[in-house]
């Protein structure tokens, strides 16, 4: 049996790996990768926590945003796609059309 | 089941939704898709209407303990099939013969459902996935001109913030879920937290709300809304800034007030500290912009600000008011967008300097956004003054009976909203007082009827039965609580 505090500290260790990636990187696709790191932290403790209080709520929560990740990855894609087709390039330093 | 008939609005949209992609397999007619879309949501309004004000409306009914229709969720249910009802009229004369409209409708249905789910969602993952459903939409929606540079680039930065908030929200969902066990609103509000300060919950709380503040464009949150209130094709921006925005605020009414109301010591002073800085920032930079979408957008933050000031006050009236401002923004807020709109598709632009002269071109559009203008700002005759009133006046009534300190809330909306003014007239004197130069030009559609009906709403219903919305607004904050 694996203590809870382990849970705990891998998932924040996965969201800090995610926010690292989203804050540093420049490419429109690695920052949405590293937001699906971000919703794997959310999951690892939604099915550790169930685990812990025997409550089914917290894994079917799980099942949910692994669909709700699906989705977001396949709309992300769409609108970075119809941005490379506008600009050649999804580097975010890029988007400065709209500042200010 | 008891009460599926309350549930009528949601299953008329989400059907529509998936049938509006085949009927245009199948007719090839996409104004007759978009036609469709706006007579479902102006149904599915109708009978919100009817199931309120009906029979038997009044009697709260549950739904396997995810979903409740109660009062409260049956007024955001109407205001925001209300605010999809308006965008979609005027989304029909603004889009044009642009391609893709069917879908576009499409997602306008998926977003108003989502937003509805949020409305009547009694557990935190009811509630995130009305959140996602309508975000989801409304990221594709903001990028729905794709061959326009601006609105793919909003498009973009709406969805890597969107969906970089919603992973905070969801992790700090998860930690709130360690630390009570259960994912219904109601039992969490049952926890019994105890009188010290807790550590994990406050970390819980300050990632909820640092991904529902990007939803309600709160400071330092806020970033992302000028730019996608610039790009975005303007009736979906009517859309988002008053309808997306309601949700957020349902959804922190939910999960603060109610859900962690008896925590309330953990975050009554972040909260009141980000309301401060939310409208002060809103306004400070709404001085200096020249694009109208811009300067919108941040009266918007601005407004946000003044509506998260109820939230640490914690009473019926404060919270009644609050609720009063989130339903008359959207009103003043869509309509102001909408004029926007109309002025755009006549291709007058989109700065400050495209309202020169608009009295001479369109009296009733120029009327209109005036009221609106002065609305936003609180001037007596109109709407906005009322549920600012109630909302500052309640505020003030609980710094009265006891917590001093709440009494800065109300200073610093006062001074804001005298701040508002400068940029607000700005505007309406371009209005009224420049000559337009060039001819007249034709605006669009039905527009008209959509800033006529804001226009009654603003200057007649609202102030003539401020008491008795006022009521129903306390009566839903008295739900909440």
């Amino acid at each position: 049996m694996i203590p809870l505090l382990h849970y705990v500290l891998f998932s924040s260790a996965l969201l800090l790996i995610g926010g690292y990636g989203v804050v540093r990187n420049r490419n429109a696709i690695v920052v949405l990768m590293s937001i699906e790191i971000m919703l794997t932290a959310a999951n690892v403790n939604f099915v550790a926590f169930a685990e812990f209080w025997h409550d089914m709520a917290g894994q079917v929560f799980a099942l949910f945003v692994i669909a709700i990740a699906a989705a977001e990855v396949a709309i992300g894609l769409a609108i970075l796609l119809s941005l490379y087709k506008q600009r050649d390039t999804i580097e975010l330093d890029m988007l400065d059309l709209l500042r200010w | 089941m008891a009460g599926v008939e309350l549930l009528f609005p949601e299953f008329l949209l989400a059907t529509t939704a998936l049938l509006l992609p085949g009927t245009y397999l199948l007719h090839r007619n996409a104004q007759l898709c978009g036609r469709l879309a706006v007579a479902t949501l102006a149904v599915a309004l109708g009978a919100t209407w009817l199931q309120w004000f009906g029979s038997g409306a009044a009697v709260p009914a549950t739904y396997f303990g995810h979903l409740e229709i109660n009062l409260f969720s049956q007024l955001f249910k109407f205001a925001f099939l209300a605010i999809a009802l308006g965008s979609g009229i005027v989304s029909l004369a603004y889009l044009g013969d642009l391609p893709h409209r069917p879908e576009f409708f499409t997602l306008l249905l998926t977003a108003t459902l989502g937003m509805l789910i949020v409305a009547s969602a009694t557990d935190l993952l009811t509630l995130f996935i009305g959140i996602e459903l309508a975000a989801f939409s409304s990221y594709a929606l903001v990028a729905f001109q794709k061959h326009d540079d601006g609105s793919t680039e909003a498009g973009a930065k709406y969805l890597l913030i969107g969906a970089f908030s919603s992973a905070l929200t969801l992790y700090g969902i998860s930690l709130l879920y360690g630390l009570t066990g259960t994912l219904e609103i109601a039992a969490i509000a049952a926890n019994d937290w105890g009188a010290s300060f807790s550590g994990v919950l406050f970390v819980a709380i300050l990632f909820i709300i640092g991904g529902l503040g990007f939803k309600v464009a709160a400071v330092p949150f806020h970033a992302w809304a000028p730019d996608v209130y610039q790009g975005a094709p303007t009736p979906v921006t009517a859309f988002l800034a008053a309808g997306s925005k309601a949700m957020g605020f349902v959804a922190l009414l939910r999960i603060f007030v109610t859900a962690l109301g008896p925590a309330l010591a953990e975050w009554q002073m972040l909260l009141a500290i980000i309301a401060v800085l939310t409208m002060t920032v809103g306004n400070l930079a709404a001085l200096r912009q020249q694009d109208i979408g811009r300067m919108l957008a941040y009266s918007s933050v601005a407004q946000a600000g003044y509506i998260l000031a109820a939230f640490p006050v914690m009473t019926e009236l404060a919270l009644g008011g609050a609720i009063f401002h989130i339903l008359v923004h959207a009103v003043m807020k869509g309509g102001a967008f909408v004029i926007v709109a109309a002025v755009g598709m006549a291709g007058l632009g989109y700065t400050v300097e495209s309202y020169r002269g608009l009295a001479q071109r369109s009296p009733l559009l120029a009327l209109t956004l005036t009221v609106c203008l002065l609305a936003l700002v609180g001037i007596p005759p109109f709407g906005g003054f009322f549920s600012k009133f109630w909302l500052f006046y309640g505020i003030f009534q609980a710094a009265m009976a006891g917590q001093q300190w709440l009494l800065w809330l109300v200073i610093a909306g006062v001074l804001n909203s005298a701040l508002s003014l400068f940029y607000y007239l700005r505007v309406i004197r371009n209005i009224y007082t420049e000559d337009s130069q060039g001819e007249a030009r034709p605006f669009g559609g039905h527009t008209r009827y959509i800033a006529l009906a804001v226009l009654l709403l603003l200057t007649l219903l609202i102030p003539l039965q401020y008491d008795s919305i006022l009521m129903l607004c306390r009566e839903a904050a008295a739900s909440l609580l």
